[in-house]
């Protein structure tokens, strides 16, 4: 990608080269960098843009590209990603109407993936993730490669098991986590029958107890202060009203 | 050119036509852009109307005739000069007048075609070179003293996106058609090309400068350093915009001092300026502002060095770009107010681009720079400033703030000059639905419903104003979808909006709003299909109701929705006998697993908004990662689950509020008062006045007796006196017999003796 490559495309197209279609290769450098990079490194932009140029030219777009970006998206969950994924995916073909363009296997099977975790069926998805990695299809070994994806799954399950349970048995969690670690904020008490409870981290007391919304809401200040001003100004009005409709009135006499 | 297909008046133009054009073209050379205004707005559908009501616009040769005959009349200096006129377009040069006058003339010649007639192939695509040529010129920057008038930009931009909209739809509908071969025939792939319209866009937008000028008229930080935006595209776009550098220093070499000069200069003038912050942020950037004119003098040594190898890669990862050479270009928004309107509705038309291809995020980001949500986002990011260590704290109160109340007093803080949105009401509205729309799709529901609450009670309330049919139906249209998106919003995001608003929705949506909180998956989809904007293609527009159908039936319908009731009359209940309710058949172990499912999949979404609420109160888009450890109280059902399988009901009764209840009724009775006491005082007033005036007519007719009373009476004594001078000299005269009493004397006598 040297300049007089860049300038030559540009010559014959006037305007900007944001979508441009040959800067394909290194956006697609940058996702499989990413995928290396583990939890921290995550380009949603540079991901959302990719899959944005596959949507526009869909005879160059890469299925493992579109796996990695789909796999990313679901570590960082409940980011928006996902489903900013889920609207590119299509192909903008203008040239035919075919509406039945597949996705591939393995960018099905990675939505699937992503539905199961989206509804909470925890179980499901680490049953279908095994069986990928066990038969070591396509998915499974991509899955494999991109670091730190099962961290960041368990990452996400976590912070739901987190508003849910107070107190889980190790087993149940070992089930929902695929795995025998515990996070390290969570106690783990020993239980004598072997069935050890793992104390979520607890969530301060006052806020558990049933709760009217309504009352704890403070009123803003300024809407207080205009409601007092006017019920002050109620109050004194009455005097000066009368002094002031006597005055018309002894008029009114007058006249007749 | 425009074809004319049946014209009889081929060659020769009507009168009233050919002097319309003659002063709408006098206008636009004289830079008079209110008369240009009114020319355009009610000249042109005028016409129109009555000339061409159903037949194209004369031709454009003969426009160009006539046009030429006035401009040699009046010999403007070297401008008529035209035969070399496209060869000056192409080259770059600045156009003749009569040349924009032409394209303008053109594109409204497609337009009325558009809307009137049929259009065909050949003549969509003229009219796509038509507007590419238009917006070359614009791009490059000649139009700075152009008379054009903010509506006429905006419609510019909104049928240009219209058009391109119709033309996909065209080619849709007549794929199965005949006209296949016709299609092949034409070069496809350049023709309405989504890739060229986005990129025409993002030209403007970044010409025009209009990002940076936003930002420092509104004295906003930058984006904070977490923000996830590398600028990617600013590598691209940077590459584009130095292209005409590169075409004039051939040497890159030459960039860098008046980089870093320039920046250094831009810097000194922003602290000078006092715009939000001089500390060179080099990672902040965000993805749309291509040129970012705070960056350091430091980076620019390294962009410089990245433009020279051109290794994007680095740019990637170095996000931070400032090319100096930007710098007369930047005056372009601050200067000329053409450009200012053009680049912010260029981002308008971007925004809703985006939205027709699906790309929400995309959609939303474009408005990132402070210009429509500038209220929250200052108030947010003033906050955080405030507080800069708890950064990534959610900001309850700026979550959980009435958005009508304060959003209103903030609004009035904020220069309206800035948002330029509202200065066209279509833009206004198309704006804010836009936003609702994708911020629905993306399931940030608070944010849709901030965007579309506050507009759509605006927009009814001054809806009176623009009676201008042609905007007027289409308007009202757009409230009744932006209404939908509403009610949407507020059943999934589990919002409460104000009483008016709730009878007002349900009033206009009948039954559907109670239909969608039950759980009719069918109500959604027809509220879907009738506020759904139009997407390019039907591909696009099944994808994005799938997912959003999706989307609902995960939350609403299914077993979610049937927890979620059960929750609500127990206070514990035992996970197998929920299964058991729900009718769960299998294994006692797969039946588990799919109530604790279901009960996972409602605290997700509670997750979900509290991530959206924390994400709007920061100002920075909901991509970060859920490590966030804090209690999330919601509205909805609370509970816990136990170790032993027991599900804890924490219910959370909405008390009423009649703190509420009287701080809206109080002022609101207080206002009643007053006002009739104001009429009660005005009523009095009026009958003293009236009193008074009486009085006074009466005291003048009395005092007026009294006057020609006394004068009678000094009449008569006059006349004794004069009678005694006579009756004392009587030698002298002769006795004269008195004078025979004059007409006023007989009259008193008679009066008095009455």
């Amino acid at each position: 990608m040297d300049v007089t490559f860049i300038e030559k495309s540009q010559s014959t197209y006037p305007w900007g080269s944001r979508y441009d279609p040959q800067r394909l290769e290194e956006l697609e450098a940058r996702v499989r960098l990413d995928a290396a990079g583990g939890l921290a490194v995550h380009d949603v932009a540079t991901h959302l843009l990719t899959l944005k140029l596959y949507q526009l030219y869909p005879d160059r777009a890469k299925d493992d590209i579109k796996g990695i970006i789909l796999a990313k998206s679901l570590m960082v969950l409940p980011s928006e990603a996902t489903t900013c994924c889920r609207f590119l995916l299509k192909p903008l073909d203008t040239r035919t109407t075919e509406q039945t363009t597949e996705q591939s296997e393995l960018v099905r099977k990675l939505v699937e993936l992503a539905d199961l975790l989206e509804t909470g069926q925890f179980h499901q998805f680490w049953r279908l993730r095994s069986q990928e990695a066990a038969h070591g299809t396509p998915l499974g070994q991509l899955l494999d490669s991109i670091v730190d994806f099962d961290l960041g799954v368990r990452n996400f399950i976590c912070s739901i098991v987190e508003m849910a349970f107070q107190k889980i048995r190790k087993a149940e969690l070992a089930k929902l986590l695929n795995s025998t670690d515990v996070p390290s904020e969570w106690k783990v008490v020993n239980q004598d029958d072997g069935d050890d409870i793992v104390l979520v981290k607890p969530v301060p007391r006052d806020m558990l107890r049933s709760q009217s919304i309504g009352a704890e809401r403070s009123v803003p200040t300024e809407r207080l202060m205009l409601m007092f001003s006017r019920l002050a100004r109620e109050t004194e009005r009455p005097r000066a009203r009368r002094r002031h409709q006597h005055a018309p009135r002894k008029n009114a006499d007058q006249r007749s | 050119m425009v074809e004319t297909i049946v014209d009889p008046r081929k060659s020769t133009l009507p009168e009233e036509v050919s002097q319309y054009l003659v002063n709408f073209y006098n206008k636009f050379v004289d830079g008079d852009s209110v008369a240009v205004h009114g020319l355009y707005e009610s000249g042109f559908t005028r016409i129109a109307e009555r000339f061409y009501k159903s037949c194209l616009l004369p031709q454009s040769s003969v426009v160009r005739e006539l046009l030429r005959d006035l401009e040699a009349k009046v010999q403007r200096g070297t401008e008529a000069d035209d035969d070399d006129e496209s060869a000056n377009a192409a080259a770059g040069h600045a156009p003749s007048y009569i040349e924009l006058f032409m394209l303008l003339y053109q594109e409204l010649g497609y337009r009325h075609m558009h809307m009137r007639l049929h259009p065909t192939l050949k003549q969509r695509s003229q009219s796509w070179s038509n507007y590419l040529a238009l917006f070359a010129h614009f791009a490059q920057g000649h139009l700075q003293e152009c008379a054009l008038p903010a509506s006429w930009l905006w419609d510019l931009i909104d049928e240009f996106l219209y058009q391109f909209e119709d033309y996909h739809q065209y080619r849709a509908r007549s794929q199965d058609g005949h006209t296949l071969e016709e299609l092949e025939t034409e070069n496809m792939n350049s023709m309405w090309n989504v890739r060229t319209t986005l990129e025409i866009l993002s030209t403007l937008v970044e010409k025009s400068g209009i990002v940076g000028w936003l930002r420092e008229a509104v004295g906003a930080p930058k984006p904070d350093d977490n923000y996830p935006f590398a600028s990617v595209n600013n590598a691209a776009a940077a590459t584009a915009t130095a292209e005409g550098a590169r075409a004039a220093t051939a040497a890159t070499g030459s960039i860098a001092p008046a980089a870093r000069g320039d920046s250094a200069e831009e810097t000194a003038k922003d602290t000078g300026g006092g715009a939000g912050e001089a500390s060179p942020d080099n990672i902040g950037v965000h993805e749309d502002d291509a040129e970012d004119f705070r960056g350091a003098p430091g980076a620019a040594e390294e962009d410089e060095e990245d433009m020279a190898n051109d290794s994007e890669d680095q740019s990637l990862t170095d996000a931070d770009e400032d090319l100096g050479t930007l710098a007369p270009e930047r005056c372009l928004a601050a200067d000329s107010l053409l450009y200012r309107y053009l680049g912010y509705f260029a981002m308008v038309g971007l925004l809703r681009l985006h939205c027709a291809t699906g790309d929400f995020f995309a959609a939303l980001s474009v408005l990132d720079p402070p210009s429509l949500f500038e209220t929250e986002w200052i108030r947010s990011v003033t906050i955080s400033a405030v507080a800069r260590a708890s950064r990534e704290k959610p900001i309850p109160s700026a979550a959980n703030a009435e958005p009508a109340g304060t959003e209103g007093s903030l609004m009035q803080s904020t220069d309206l000059r800035l948002r330029l949105h509202t200065h066209v009401t279509a833009c206004h509205v198309a704006v804010y639905y836009y936003i609702g729309f994708s911020a629905l799709m993306l399931r940030r529901y608070e944010e849709a419903i901030r965007a579309l609450q506050p507009t759509i009670v605006h927009i009814t309330r001054t809806k009176h104003i623009h009676v201008r049919s042609f905007q007027y139906e289409q308007v009202n249209k757009r409230i009744d979808q932006m209404l939908a998106l509403l009610s949407l919003a507020q059943c999934l995001g589990r919002n409460r909006l104000d009483d008016s608003m709730n009878s007002w929705l349900r009033e206009k949506l009948g039954d559907r709003t109670t239909r969608i909180r039950q759980g009719d998956l069918s109500a959604f989809e027809e509220l879907y299909n009738h506020a759904c904007p139009k997407f390019l293609q039907p591909s696009v527009a099944n994808t994005c109701r799938e997912v959003f159908l999706q989307q609902v039936a995960q939350s609403e319908s299914g077993l979610p929705a049937q927890l979620s009731s059960y929750l609500r009359i127990y206070r514990t209940i035992d996970v197998q006998k929920l299964s058991q309710y729900l009718g769960l058949g299998g294994s006692a172990d797969h039946s588990t697993e799919q109530v604790l499912a279901a009960l996972f999949c409602l605290k997700y979404r509670a997750l979900l908004r509290h991530r959206a609420a924390t994400a709007s109160a920061s100002g920075s888009p909901a991509l970060g990662t859920a490590m966030d450890s804090e209690y999330i109280g919601t509205n909805d059902t609370e509970f816990v689950i136990d170790d032993v399988g027991m599900v804890d009901v924490f219910e959370t009764r909405t008390g009423k509020r009649p703190e509420d209840y009287f701080l809206r009724n109080i002022p609101r009775l207080g206002e009643q008062v007053s006002l009739y006491r104001r009429i009660q005082r005005d009523r009095l007033a009026a009958t003293a006045a009236a009193f008074a005036q009486k009085e006074q007519a009466r005291q003048q007719r009395e005092s007026e007796q009294r006057k020609a009373q006394e004068k009678q009476q000094q009449q008569q004594r006059l006349d004794s006196e004069q009678y005694a001078r006579l009756s004392q000299a009587p030698d002298t005269m002769p006795v004269l017999p008195p004078r025979p009493l004059s007409l006023a004397e007989r009259l008193a006598g008679v009066e008095r003796s009455h």
